[in-house]
């Protein structure tokens, strides 16, 4: 298909990320911004004037009612996502929604169950997915060069918006997202093909006294004993970065792993072990105490 | 083992990206004419995922293969089941 077809998008929500999608949409080919929404007709002129959108709405049900509409932008705040989805599903539009899509899977199974009874495009809009430097990372892995992956870590800290919001939903998304795409054993395709789901192993939180969490470690088996940790935190901060580790090399994303736009280091372990006599090793416990029962 | 000894390292293979060229900060529409620029770092990779939701809409697609409804699911299930294995602790 080509893309000559021309896609009519509306914007609902007006804040920062809903100005840096318009500025984006206007430069694609054959997109058109025709419609923004807000919660008063007075959000809607300012952002419509401002980014030459001719369709102002005082309301998010007269923008994902507009019939020349094809795809809803769900840029409102991120408690009100899962109802301003199901708006624009109800209106039979395609909706890409910005993260997070839902506070949890209960929640976003009814979205994208709504979408999909309604044959529509649904998209949650974790942007990092969608970076070339990520088709790569994944083509690397596939391709062996760092031979079998066993494990992978993400940290995504940052001394900004602690108590404001959850931190697992702000930056641990990212975290979990990375994970999948590293340790999954179906991350290129569309699942289903009968591997074992990733389990939570491990995980430490701490909450702030508004009730969100703050910071949170976790630990994921993947199928394959494939082990993911993650760190995030909107009380402090860390590199955040990535890395994948396998048996022949290691895949490192500096800063910012989440869009990684910058570059992605592989080293290859030229000599990963020497075997050695036994007795060099450390010895377990169990060896230890028999040594003591003797 | 032999201690660090034991691992060899090759030079690290740098793959750099760079964000879309064509992307800018625009000006704006209104009496005001300013270029406000991004608010958030790199905004300009927005594109990659602004120009998935177009081709899969032009397709006909309900879902993107680079982020599956499965996967969505997936990734959400598990930050549930995070914050439920964090309060059993």
């Amino acid at each position: 298909m080509s893309d000559t077809q021309l896609v009519r998008w509306a914007i609902l929500g007006t804040g920062s990320i809903a100005s840096d999608m318009v500025q984006i949409l206007k430069q694609l080919k054959n997109t058109q911004v025709i419609a923004v929404g807000s919660r008063s007709i007075e959000g809607a002129n300012r952002f419509g004037n401002r980014w030459g959108i001719p369709r102002q709405y005082g309301s998010y049900e007269e923008a994902t009612s507009d019939k020349d509409v094809d795809v809803v932008y769900v840029a409102t705040p991120s408690l009100r996502h899962p109802e301003d989805c199901l708006l624009a599903i109800k209106h039979k539009k395609a909706v890409l929604c910005e993260k997070s899509m839902a506070p949890d899977d209960i929640i976003a199974r009814q979205v994208l169950d709504a979408a999909k009874q309604s044959n529509l495009l649904f998209i949650h809009g974790v942007w990092s997915r969608f970076f070339p430097a990520m088709k790569m990372v994944r083509e690397l892995i596939d391709s062996g060069e760092i031979g079998e992956v066993k494990s992978a870590r993400a940290s995504f800290c940052q001394y900004d918006g602690a108590g404001s919001c959850s931190t697992l939903l702000e930056t641990g998304i990212y975290c979990a997202q990375f994970l999948q795409w590293a340790l999954g054993s179906n991350a290129t395709t569309n699942g289903e093909d009968g591997t074992a789901e990733p389990v939570v192993r491990g995980a430490c939180q701490t909450i702030h006294e508004s009730g969100n969490d703050e910071h949170v470690t976790a630990i994921i088996e993947f199928a394959g004993k494939k082990i993911g940790t993650f760190e995030c935190s909107l009380g402090h901060c860390s590199d955040r970065s990535a890395t994948i580790y396998g048996s022949a090399g290691v895949i490192d994303i500096p800063f910012p792993f989440w869009y990684v736009s910058v570059c992605v280091r592989i080293s290859y372990l030229f000599c990963t072990y020497h075997m050695h006599n036994r007795s060099s090793c450390i010895p377990t416990t169990s060896q230890y105490i028999g040594a003591l029962q003797k | 083992m032999t201690g660090l000894g034991s691992q060899q390292w090759s030079e690290p293979e740098l793959h750099e990206f760079e964000l879309p060229k064509d992307i800018v900060e625009l000006t704006t529409e209104d009496d005001g004419k300013e270029v406000p620029g991004f608010n958030f770092v790199n905004s300009q990779g927005l594109a990659y995922e602004a120009a998935e939701v177009n081709r899969c809409f032009r397709e006909g697609l309900i879902e993107s293969p680079a982020f599956s409804t499965q996967q969505c699911i997936e990734i959400l299930r598990l930050i549930s089941d995070i914050r439920k294995f964090a309060l059993e602790e």
